[in-house]
């Protein structure tokens, strides 16, 4: 175990976000059970106030927990400095065996407190407050989610071992048989890269048609596809090494933090047209501004990761 | 979430009003955010000089242990090591502690090679007035700055007497002293020439202390490593590359103190805050029944305190980084600085060069805001629960 | 708007300025100049002990990167914390891995 003021400030934000979420969880049980928008009781009038608690908490938490996503990832990247063999976040989280599912935890979370939010945000909306079962019950779900998440990255620090050798993220991601991902690369890359694309494309006239099913669809294949295309093909065009496919040296500022941008458009993009359109459709309302956010993020983004491609061939006048 | 000047307005002054109390939490939160901003300054500043000094070490240092503990190495070693393909030089070093009973205090003494010429342009260049042919016979020696201050209130002007170990007295000359760029580097050291050096420690001519060697190419040292190993069995190797890794991670926050003198304190002032803001006194229980009956709502009441405590904290965070700052680089951090220093009587300046990092403004935002905002949450929902005609009544 | 409010707006401001302002002041004298560090590498390059002297009091301090585990416990083996700067400094990980488990 090492500590690093960046690993204490972790570790104690995660205890205080243990202690708020406990208390929204305990509340958001006593919403679900009893509440009753018809009753005009002491209690009713109680949960009507303490609702206001629960929101007021997971904002807090969410808040909190965007930045330090960055700040996780950024803390993985300084640690890779002491961690024999690693030479980037990648090598950091995959030097113990469930770093990997910390991080999509993580991400899981992000979404599902995002969720939870857009949901709030409806629901005080209205003088009614008719959502208030639904997102008690989804925040009594989500609560398991984020303590299995906190639990795990308490156990991610106190298991880093500093003088383990791991793999970086060159043996990580290779077309080797023995990395983890190697069942990726059995797919060609144009096949990756038009899918890709089909699956932007497939938004686009989700868009057109303002039809929520086909947007949802396309942006889970969306996301899927720019993860695996960007490991893939994309990110040896910003490294200009045919060989190099990591998503987290990205971030690294060799490449000025790059990363950071192509992350945030898209998990920003993909966010708002999965969570917009499943609350759009379930409170019915507000659509087409999720929808507008969701394209402009995504098109950000595929900007973004295709001028990568195209400057490379305006400069040296071959693919990769 | 739309922005409200009124309710600032409002915050703000409900800020004068609380006048003591206001000025007790900014007061509180502005040392502690201060003390935690003055640690990593320091520790960041420190940091960054070691890096800097790591990246010009010779690739691989030898040490022989033997029983576990650090012993000399015979000179015979050296030429079978350079032999090894890929090492351009090894040099045999003399070097250790000399302890100065008058003052209590220990000198780095260094041995060198004083007549190459090499070694007496590039000295030349780190050293105020300096001889060199006074270092040629073999009586001369630089100094850091903190030793010549030591001999200085000592009556030694410009000679000191080492005690050998045999016992005799071994004049060496003080021949100039190191320039004050290299201070953190240099204070407690002596540079005298090699053959002064075994004298005064004892040793015997076909030792030395350690041994240095340099690689060409990097890529090459974790061979040479294994042969050296291989070949010398008793020798532990020291990289360049294992010295940087351990100056990641110097300063021992494990055992206590960055935790003891944050992470406490953070608490503490959680709890402090949390208790005062929980107990509401009768008059802030009016003010807040009478807005209610004014048509206020319980959102408004939130905001206008989260409004109220992001004033408070984020003035006290920009203050305290504004003092800090001067703390460290102005001041030399007194105090503070004792617990970087340890308290022998040999300390250097505490002049840090100045060494500023985006992440280390983040992380000081994270260890410091949310704990306030945090502990404020509770308490302000409470208030806001509050009935206009419970309090009223 | 209210005076205070220009008060508290004007607050942050010169509070803001003035950490912009004493920033670049100690951005542009104080830090670190080529000279400095050549005259650093010169000397490290030559004398090959890299730790600073901040810390005088022990050898596994001062030469924190090239001592041995048994050099810090040299002193006594209950005292292993015998200077208070052993607190703030830790030793080098290579001269033991793990607590408990020494590899010198």
């Amino acid at each position: 175990m090492t500590l690093t003021p960046e690993i204490i400030a972790i570790l104690m934000l995660d205890g205080l976000f243990l202690f708020f979420s406990s208390i929204a969880f305990v509340l958001s049980l006593k919403l679900y059970w009893s509440w009753d928008s018809e009753a005009t009781t002491l209690l009713q009038y109680r949960l009507e106030k303490e609702s206001y608690l629960v929101g007021l908490i997971i904002k807090y938490i969410f808040m909190l927990k965007v930045p330090l996503f960055l700040f996780f990832i950024y803390t993985c990247d300084t640690l890779s400095g002491i961690i024999t063999g690693a030479m980037c976040a990648a090598g950091v989280v995959n030097s113990v065996d469930f770093g990997l599912f910390l991080l999509l935890f993580k991400l899981l979370n992000l979404y599902l407190f995002g969720f939870w939010l857009l949901l709030h945000v409806r629901d005080v909306e209205s003088e009614l407050q008719p959502y208030v079962r639904q997102k008690s019950l989804f925040f009594g779900i989500a609560f398991f989610f984020f303590v299995a998440e906190i639990v795990l990255e308490i156990l991610f620090f106190t298991s880093l071992n500093i003088s383990k050798i791991v793999s970086c993220c060159g043996t990580l991601f290779s077309a080797s048989t023995q990395s983890s991902l190697s069942f990726l690369f059995l797919m060609e890359n144009w096949m990756i890269v038009s899918l890709f694309y089909a699956s932007f494309i497939l938004m686009l006239v989700g868009f057109m048609v303002k039809n929520g099913a086909v947007y949802l669809f396309s942006n889970l294949l969306f996301l899927f596809f720019a993860i695996v295309s960007l490991i893939l093909f994309f990110s040896t065009y910003v490294y200009e090494l045919p060989t190099h496919h990591c998503p987290f040296c990205l971030l690294q500022s060799d490449y000025y933090g790059v990363g950071y941008f192509l992350y945030a458009a898209l998990f920003l993009g993909t966010f708002y047209g999965i969570c917009g359109v499943v609350i759009a459709t379930l409170t019915k309302g507000f659509i087409l501004r999720a929808m507008r956010f969701s394209l402009f993020f995504n098109s950000l983004y595929v900007v973004m990761v295709s001028a990568y491609v195209v400057v490379y061939f305006l400069k040296n006048g071959v693919w990769l | 979430m739309k922005f409200n000047l009124y309710l600032l307005e409002f915050a703000l002054f409900s800020l004068i009003r609380k006048g003591a109390k206001t000025l007790f939490v900014f007061l509180i939160l502005t040392f502690l955010i201060f003390l935690l901003a003055s640690v990593l300054f320091i520790s960041d500043a420190i940091k960054h000089e070691l890096n800097v000094s790591v990246a010009h070490l010779p690739e691989l240092t030898l040490q022989r242990l033997q029983a576990g503990k650090q012993v000399n190495v015979p000179l015979k070693r050296v030429e079978p090591l350079l032999e090894i393909e890929g090492v351009a030089s090894v040099i045999p070093r003399v070097w250790g502690y000399y302890y100065f009973k008058v003052a209590g205090v220990n000198f780095s003494v260094v041995g060198i090679d004083a007549f190459e010429q090499s070694y007496k342009e590039s000295l030349q260049k780190v050293v105020d007035a300096y001889d060199v042919k006074a270092l040629e016979k073999e009586s001369g020696m630089i100094v850091g700055a903190g030793v010549k201050k030591i001999l200085e209130e000592n009556y030694y002007q410009d000679f000191f007497n080492f005690v050998t170990a045999d016992g005799k007295w071994k004049r060496m000359h003080i021949m100039g002293s190191f320039n004050a760029d290299i201070s953190l580097q240099a204070n407690d050291m002596i540079l005298l020439p090699k053959k002064s050096a075994y004298e005064i420690f004892g040793m015997p001519e076909n030792e030395a202390t350690d041994v240095v060697v340099k690689v060409s190419n990097p890529e090459e040292i974790p061979t040479i490593v294994s042969k050296i190993n291989q070949l010398y069995p008793d020798m532990r190797v020291v990289t360049k590359e294992d010295i940087r890794v351990s100056y990641q991670n110097i300063f021992d926050y494990k055992s206590g103190f960055f935790l003891s003198l944050f992470v406490v304190s953070a608490f503490t002032f959680f709890m402090i805050i949390y208790d005062k803001l929980s107990g509401l006194s009768s008059e802030e229980k009016r003010e807040i029944g009478i807005l209610k009956a004014l048509g206020w709502s319980m959102d408004d009441i939130l905001k206008e305190r989260f409004y109220e405590s992001f004033i408070l904290c984020f003035g006290a965070f920009l203050l305290a980084l504004a003092l800090s700052m001067a703390y460290v680089f102005f001041w030399e951090a007194p105090l503070l600085r004792s617990l970087f220093v340890g308290y022998s009587t040999l300390k250097p300046s505490f002049e840090l060069p100045f060494y500023f990092n985006m992440p280390m403004i983040v992380l000081l935002f994270l260890l410091s805001v949310p704990v306030y905002i945090g502990s404020v949450m509770i308490p302000s929902w409470r208030a806001a629960m509050l009935d206009a005609d419970e309090v009223l009544r | 708007m209210a005076r205070s409010t220009f008060f508290l707006i004007g607050f942050f401001i010169c509070l803001s300025f003035f950490v912009v302002v004493e920033f670049w002041y100690l951005y542009s004298t104080r830090s670190m100049t080529q000279e400095a560090v050549n005259k650093k590498a010169l000397f490290i390059a030559h004398v090959g002990l890299p730790d600073l002297s901040l810390v005088g009091e022990t050898r596994y301090v001062r030469h924190r990167s090239l001592s041995d585990v048994f050099s810090i416990f040299g002193d006594s083996p209950e005292l292993l914390e015998y200077f208070p700067s052993t607190f703030v400094y830790h030793y080098a990980p290579y001269v033991s891995t793990s607590a408990g488990r020494v590899e010198p």
